[in-house]
């Protein structure tokens, strides 16, 4: 108890004095950086200035001086009250991200501490060799981190590549070819992306039932392969390739489908990227579909996450808060947050790396994944 | 959608010019001596493209357009079993009873998902496009550091809302007792230096307001709004921010020249330039609302609070197609859709006025 309480006070005094550090060096590196944007500022008085105004004409005589003096002072203020207000918002929104990772590596003890620590005193890296035994049992089956793990992946590459075969071979006869009756069928696929998805959960729940298909890496995929919102982007980008290009290519020898193979795909390569980034985390990040018909051993990953996990004997005899007889009752939010960064930071790496290509689909269609 | 028909129409200029440049090419093929089977072979050729499109087409004939038909067809089924198949009559009893709330299985209220889904979404929406706004104009008028900024507050752009939902609820989370100490949970601390009292935000304890047979629980909503802002924020001030920076340049310098203040110009001319953004925002910021799921159920769990009290429309019909009761699951859909389908209306109308207006 005595114990506790000081290792409380100890992570309070953590709390406070890092706050305050971080606060104090934010606004004294902001003013330093205003003065010396202000300062910079003052030689040249550049056209692309958007914010910030210098109202006064020139230095001629004594006021003039005073009057620009006060109008700097006002604008360092106001500069400084504008690195403020991102400074708050950027600490909230990395906020998540830092209590996830630091909470995946406390003691349950730490963690359930009436006054948090803001950093770990203890890091109890075994948390994640925990959720790697974690098994989730539910009906007789058993949900591994590692068949969940080999789930999400063959769900992932299966249908981020035959999605794109499919997306790519109908795009190009829309975008390409003439048939009787291509408009109209282009506008009916298009009236589809009106209706919410939802809708079709309903059917589809019952269509796969009745075909027995649950249970299986195939009802996880075949629903989801056509994407009218892929196709409409692939085919635009196609016919914004110019016709001369085709002609040309025939003129060399190339046949319909080596111009697509080696002119049309090269072409259109950012959207294809794009498409198959997007296609990945959308698996990834798929929860209810799999719920509904796959029973937890074909599950994916977030449905893992949402597992309860709790304290257990581990086949080599260890447990971490000494469970007896297998499991332990209570879920253990340490080990949750640890399951959560498994899921997360994947993301937050790709989102990293591959942002241009993640942020130009995002940023067309208005959702994710 | 208003964005995507616009694309659209687009396309189709682009397919007309296409189609006349065609027509107008000398017809130099499909000479007039040609022998039936050739004429055949010719006409099946120049229908290959189906053959490219029957694959997507077979696929989207059973998860898709028999879905919709099926929707329409099966609410209208009392009592229906969707494995079975068996149903006793037609009628609106499906509607009744959703409306109702008298399904007789212990499961979501619909008219209680409806309003939790109604009042985040308007709540949620508004704030944190304004809030949006606000960085997105803070972060322009900046010019050190700016990069720093931005990729720190692009960060919860991709994140899976299961996870992030199951941080926050840490956040809120008055976890009990453990080795004789109680634990309030980080907000109820912070807002303890304020003189707050902690509050069972997603616990049991949960406080709420009765209207009728609805419960409003209040500090739900606070921190199902709250993870909501945190989440959508980054793709609002993506958009937002990049909006601003494709202004052009010359309408500043004119204002400068006229001495105009930072308050005016930013209210005559950068607000009323990024006005179609803001809207698009707004539209997809609805739609995504009327759709929400998973961050309720990574905040509150699969069960979506205590009773369902803090179900959405979507999680309603989840929860009827897991209790077997598809008839009330698809009478369910069909309402989210006509919902949508009203949201879409209004919002063309809306935005028809406006460029009559412009």
């Amino acid at each position: 108890m005595t114990n506790l309480l000081a290792v409380n006070s100890v992570g309070e005094g953590w709390f406070v004095a890092v706050m305050v550090i971080l606060i104090l060096a934010g606004i004294v590196g902001i003013f330093v950086l205003s003065v010396r944007v202000d300062r910079l500022r003052r030689g040249t008085v550049s056209a692309s200035a958007i914010g910030q105004w210098d109202l006064s004409a020139g230095d001629e005589g004594f006021d003039a001086e005073k009057a620009k003096k006060r109008e700097k002072a006002k604008h360092i203020v106001k500069n400084v009250l504008v690195y403020i207000f991102l400074t708050v918002c950027a600490v909230l929104a990395f906020m998540p991200f830092y209590w996830m990772l630091m909470s995946s590596v406390k003691t349950e003890e730490e963690f359930r501490m009436s006054v948090p620590t803001f950093f770990p005193h203890t890091f109890q890296w075994k948390n994640y060799w925990m959720i790697f035994h974690q098994v989730t049992s539910t009906s007789g089956t058993n949900a591994t981190f590692g068949q969940i793990l080999i789930n999400t992946l063959v769900v992932g590459l299966l249908s981020t590549f035959l999605g794109l075969v499919l997306i790519v071979v109908t795009a190009y006869a829309l975008a390409r070819m003439n048939f009787k009756g291509k408009n109209i069928l282009f506008a009916i696929m298009l009236a589809t992306m009106m209706i919410p998805g939802e809708l079709f959960t309903v059917s589809n729940y019952i269509t796969v039932a009745k075909a027995h298909m649950n249970n299986s890496y195939t009802v996880l995929i075949l629903p989801f392969l056509v994407s009218v919102y892929y196709i409409y982007l692939l085919r635009n980008n196609f016919m914004q390739i110019p016709d001369s290009l085709y002609q040309a290519a025939k003129v060399d020898g190339l046949s319909d489908l080596g111009y697509l193979l080696k002119v049309m795909l090269p072409l259109t390569a950012p959207t294809l990227v794009s498409i198959t980034l997007l296609r990945f985390i959308g698996t990834w990040n798929s929860y209810i579909w799999p719920r509904l018909v796959n029973i937890p051993s074909w599950q994916m990953i977030t449905n893992w996450v949402t597992g309860g996990f709790v304290d257990r004997v581990q086949p080599d005899g260890f447990s971490l808060y000494g469970a007896t007889g297998g499991y332990g009752s209570t879920p253990l939010d340490t080990l949750k947050m640890a399951a959560v960064c498994m899921v997360s930071l994947p993301l937050l790496i790709l989102f990293i790396f591959c942002r241009k290509y993640i942020m130009r689909g995002i940023s067309k269609s208005g959702t994710k994944g | 959608m208003e964005e995507n028909t616009g694309i659209v129409a687009e396309s189709e200029a682009v397919e007309k010019k296409r189609r006349k440049a065609k027509a107008e090419r000398p017809a130099g093929d499909g000479g007039p001596q040609l022998s039936r089977g050739e004429k055949i072979r010719r006409a099946l050729r120049s229908q290959s493209g189906w053959l490219f499109v029957t694959p997507a087409l077979i696929l989207m004939a059973v998860f898709t357009f028999y879905p919709i038909i099926a929707a329409f067809v099966n609410s209208f089924k009392q009592g229906y079993s969707g494995m079975t198949g068996k149903f006793n009559g037609w009628g609106i009893d499906n509607f009744v009873r959703v409306l109702k709330g008298d399904t007789g299985t212990g499961g979501a209220n619909f008219v209680q998902c409806l309003v939790n889904t109604l009042l985040l979404t308007f709540i949620s929406v508004p704030v944190s496009t304004i809030l949006a706004l606000l960085i997105s104009v803070a972060l322009n008028s900046i010019k050190r550091v700016q990069k720093a900024y931005q990729t720190i507050l692009f960060l919860p752009y991709l994140t899976n809302a299961l996870a992030m939902g199951a941080v926050f609820a840490t956040f809120f989370k008055i976890i009990g007792t453990a080795s004789n100490t109680e634990t309030v949970g980080i907000v109820n601390i912070v807002l303890g230096w304020f003189g707050v009292k902690p509050i069972d935000w997603v616990g049991l304890t949960s406080p709420h307001w009765k209207i009728g047979s609805l419960s409003i629980p209040w500090a739900k909503y606070i921190v199902t709004i709250v993870y909501e802002i945190w989440s959508g924020l980054p793709f609002k001030i993506l958009i937002l921010f990049s909006a601003m920076q494709s202004i052009n340049k010359q309408y500043y310098d004119a204002a400068k020249v006229d001495g105009a203040s930072r308050w005016t110009v930013l209210w005559k001319i950068t607000a009323p330039m990024i006005m179609p953004q803001i809207s698009y925002l707004l539209v997809t910021g609805i739609m995504g609302g009327m759709k929400q799921y998973s961050a309720v159920v990574g905040l509150f769990g699969a069960t979506m609070g205590q009773d369902y009290d803090m179900g959405t429309m979507v999680g309603y019909l989840y929860n009827y197609i897991e209790l077997g009761q598809t008839g009330y699951a698809f009478a369910g859909s069909l309402m989210l859709f006509v919902i949508i389908m009203i949201i879409t209306f209004i919002n063309n109308k809306l935005t028809k006025k406006r460029t009559t207006y412009k």
